[in-house]
């Protein structure tokens, strides 16, 4: 055999090879300094990104999937009084979907101060479901031990299949961040391998969550690389931000919700009665208990509360169910009397909260700023959550 | 399965941990050559079938090779052509049978002859797609290396099935290159394995450099260069400008880039592919940058193709010839597509009109003019590979020398990048600057530096744009 070809792929001597990199104490190098970068970085943004002190803050809509901001808003929120604080977790009814920062229920709940000693924290997330807020308590919520927690259950998310993500056909869903990737079927939920990897590797290094929240807050929900080449909205192409320094893009982070947000409050179109919106009362194809997935997702939540030795307190509803035929009404009654059962059964305090006038309601959950303040009411009037208080 | 993915890592750890354990056992090529066949069927178990076939008929043309008397020269040479028809009939059909039948019914048009060929989608039995499948041009070319230097004498039959087929299929080079010569790289499924720590290092160096150059700069580059591509009448004769620039940089990271995650994937397995690229924006002539440029199948073309014509040992105006033809069967081997042809004609071209004027009159660029006018010979050869046709690809070299060039909109930080990428090839080509850059210090910096921004920049991901060759 001749091996006359053994290097017929090799340069001409006179052309200079790549260099031969990478050795082990290169790597060592690498590894420690880019771990150094990696553990520093996200620290010393949060001294240059600190964590407002204002009444009534929640996590403004655009950035509700910012979960790097919300854990450090959670974790290091400097409040308006010194009081202990009490977080009121749950959806967009928590959030407070149609009216402003300052009529939700933690921020009638500031104003009443039922017990007096606690500031009431809005920890609710827009567009969250039983299964993502499941997701949110375990891997984004700064819990502790003995934390003080109100976890407001909205059983709406069982009111039909595909809302309990029971139907096999393809949902573009909210908040996939922090569903279950590989340890729990969700039907609806088929994203490829790759984004679900992406999604395990970003929920467990903190420093791609980081840079998630760069992208949220200031890059318009896009890489660095995505952003300088966005188009534009005109045609031709004008390319804005061809030439703009990314750093400058950075001061102008908008941690606040715009004081007259056309979407929310009282002077917004939205923030109308349901009946005045068209809607009618409607039937509701309620899943059982048994089978439900945001039910089981509600239970396992629970039981994670119980785990971490967290002191929480469960709110069930308000449904609006002057928007349930008689029937629905029913079913959705003996679905909350089985869940205060089993709440008994666990030995957790809660309230299931009363149908609130039909005109403080803006949908099927959702209440106006007058359902707020009722719902506020219900609570300092309930002998359990003042009990749960002391 | 993209090395740049979740599912290759998840692949490759399995894959790495089991050959650990598997390497100095007769196991260890049965085990690669599976998982070989897993990663080329990930795409499509259809594939499979080609390469075995492939595999196959080049294994057992050898072996019948081999069993002809010695000096029987002529049924040597019949093995030979069986090995050639069929590897290159397969990809005549699946790369080039729709380009050839849409060219011949284009005739048939001009000539007016009420006759249709109908398309090769349509000569599929069973009701099967017509696929091109991903890396047919890759492989077809190191398996007929096998036979070409069987037959030449140049190396032995290789008695194992298992060994031969797993260096058609081994799965760092599979898809796109680097083109093994079977001399090269079957003999290294004989030696028994060793995997060096080292090895180790410098194959997560070249993974790291691949990925960067992939994920940092090609996809990055590529958003861009396809939104003005996309829409050439709606941009700027600037932007065309900038777009034709960046495709040059845009294939050497992506394509490179493949080679280089390549190298290292083959190296933490204990096996040494050649290399690929070596700065080929950086040759001072036409035919350095084919020495610099996807080495392995120029160098294919010169051993294969252009010396078995003739090389340069005929007539001048014969090599010229040569050249051309090789050239132009180059560019054919990249696609089915005329732009294609110009691409290969435009380098050959080049090659023969400077090897005219350094042999015959003497005449040579000063060495400070020569690498720019190289990489401005290439990047007017890119605007025919980019283009969709040869409509499109005049469209564009005619608004770049004719009109007004108006606003630029490439993105700051591409420009700065690419020239990033080009001070540091300056700085390797320097005798005196070669040391600083290999200090330890510099190399940490570098890596860390391609670490974090691979963390905080880089655009959404995308396919290499040699898959399709």
């Amino acid at each position: 055999m001749t091996t006359r070809n053994a290097q017929s792929n090799s340069s001409r001597p006179d052309i200079p090879l790549p260099l031969e990199m990478g050795s082990m104490k290169v790597w060592i190098g690498i590894i420690v300094s880019a771990a150094i970068a990696v553990m520093i970085l996200p620290g010393l943004w949060k001294l240059r990104e600190p964590v407002p002190e204002s009444a009534n803050l929640r996590l403004p809509y655009d950035l509700s999937k910012d979960y790097w901001l919300y854990r450090h808003w959670m974790n290091k929120y400097s409040g308006v009084t010194d009081l202990p604080r009490i977080y009121i977790l749950g959806d967009s009814v928590v959030w407070g979907e149609f009216v402003d920062r300052d009529a939700t229920l933690s921020a009638h709940l500031n104003a009443s101060r039922p017990g007096e000693r606690f500031e009431y924290i809005n920890a609710g997330i827009n567009g969250l479901y039983p299964v993502a807020l499941q997701g949110l308590v375990q891997h984004s919520f700064p819990l502790h031990k003995s934390q003080r927690l109100i976890l407001q259950i909205n059983l709406l998310w069982m009111s039909n299949p595909e809302a309990d993500l029971q139907t096999s056909k393809e949902q573009s869903l909210n908040h996939v961040a922090l569903l279950p990737q590989f340890t729990q079927k969700i039907p609806p939920y088929k994203a490829a391998f790759e984004n679900r990897a992406g999604i395990i590797w970003t929920r467990h290094f903190p420093f791609s969550q980081w840079v998630q929240h760069l992208q949220i807050a200031y890059f318009k929900n896009k890489s660095l690389q995505d952003w300088t080449t966005d188009s534009g909205a005109s045609w031709p192409p004008d390319y804005p931000n061809a030439h703009t320094n990314p750093m400058s893009q950075m001061e102008h982070f908008k941690w606040m919700e715009p004081q007259d947000d056309p979407s929310r409050g009282i002077h917004s179109d939205r923030h109308r009665p349901w009946f005045d919106k068209g809607m009618a009362p409607t039937s509701m194809d309620w899943v059982p208990m048994e089978s439900s997935l945001q039910f089981r997702a509600i239970q396992n939540l629970i039981v994670f509360l119980k785990k971490k030795k967290a002191d929480f307190f469960v709110l069930i509803g308000p449904l609006n169910a002057h928007m349930m035929d008689a029937e629905s009404r029913a079913e959705c009654a003996a679905i909350e009397r089985r869940l205060s059962e089993m709440l008994t059964g666990m030995g957790v305090g809660h309230m299931r909260a009363e149908t609130l006038p039909s005109d403080q309601y803006a949908d099927t959950s959702h209440p106006l700023s007058s359902g707020y303040r009722s719902l506020a009411d219900q609570l300092a009037d309930n002998p359990d959550f003042l009990k749960w208080l002391q | 399965m993209l090395f740049h993915t979740w599912t290759f890592a998840v692949f490759f750890a399995v894959t790495w941990t089991v050959f650990i354990w598997l390497k100095s056992t007769r196991f260890s090529n049965i085990w690669l050559l599976i998982v070989s066949y897993v990663f080329y069927g990930w795409w499509h178990p259809y594939y499979l079938i080609l390469i075995l076939f492939s595999t196959l008929v080049d294994y057992g043309v050898v072996r019948a090779m081999d069993r002809c008397t010695p000096g029987s020269r002529w049924s040597r040479r019949f093995w030979l052509y069986v090995s050639l028809v069929n590897n290159l009939g397969t990809l005549a059909f699946f790369k080039y049978a729709g380009f050839i039948v849409a060219n011949i019914n284009s005739l048939l048009g001009l000539l007016s002859l009420n006759l249709v060929v109908p398309p090769p989608q349509d000569w599929m039995p069973f009701g099967w797609d017509y696929l091109l499948p991903v890396g047919i041009s890759f492989y077809t070319f190191q398996s007929m290396s096998y036979t070409i230097d069987y037959y030449r004498g140049h190396l032995p039959m290789e008695k194992s099935f298992v060994r031969f087929a797993t260096y058609v299929a081994f799965f760092p080079q599979l898809v796109a290159g680097p083109i093994e010569r079977a001399s090269r790289l079957l003999p290294q499924f004989h030696s028994p394995r060793s995997i060096r720590l080292p090895d180790i290092y410098s194959g997560a160096w070249l993974f790291l450099v691949g990925l960067f150059k992939k994920l940092a700069l090609a996809n990055y580059l590529g958003i861009f260069i396809e939104q003005v591509f996309a829409f050439p009448d709606d941009h700027t004769t600037a932007d065309l400008v900038s777009a034709t620039f960046l495709f040059a940089w845009q294939i050497y990271f992506d394509f490179s880039g493949y080679s280089d995650m390549a190298r290292g994937i083959a190296k933490s397995l204990g096996f040494d592919l050649c290399l690929n690229f070596n700065h080929p924006y950086m040759a001072r002539n036409i035919s350095e940058f084919w020495q610099r440029w996807h080495i392995s199948l120029s160098t294919w073309f010169r051993d294969y193709v252009y010396i078995p014509l003739g090389g340069n040992r005929v007539g001048v105006s014969r090599i010229y010839l040569n050249l051309l033809i090789t050239f132009v069967i180059s560019g054919i081997w990249h696609g089915a597509n005329w732009t294609f042809v110009a691409w290969g004609l435009w380098h050959g071209l080049g090659i023969c009109v400077t090897r005219f004027l350094s042999n015959r009159l003497d005449i040579r660029l000063p060495g400070v003019l020569s690498t720019p006018a190289v990489f401005l010979f290439s990047w007017v050869g890119w605007v025919f590979f980019r283009s969709e046709s040869l409509a499109q690809a005049g469209y564009i070299l005619r608004r770049i020398f004719t009109t007004q060039w108006g606003e630029f909109h490439v993105p700051t930080l591409m420009i700065l990048l690419v020239f990033i990428v080009w001070a540091y090839q300056c700085l390797c080509e320097m005798r005196h600057t070669r040391a600083l850059l290999q200090s330890p210090v510099t190399q940490i910096i570098l890596g860390t530096a391609m670490l974090l921004y691979l963390f905080l920049g880089s655009a959404s991901g995308g396919a290499f744009i040699y898959f399709q060759f």
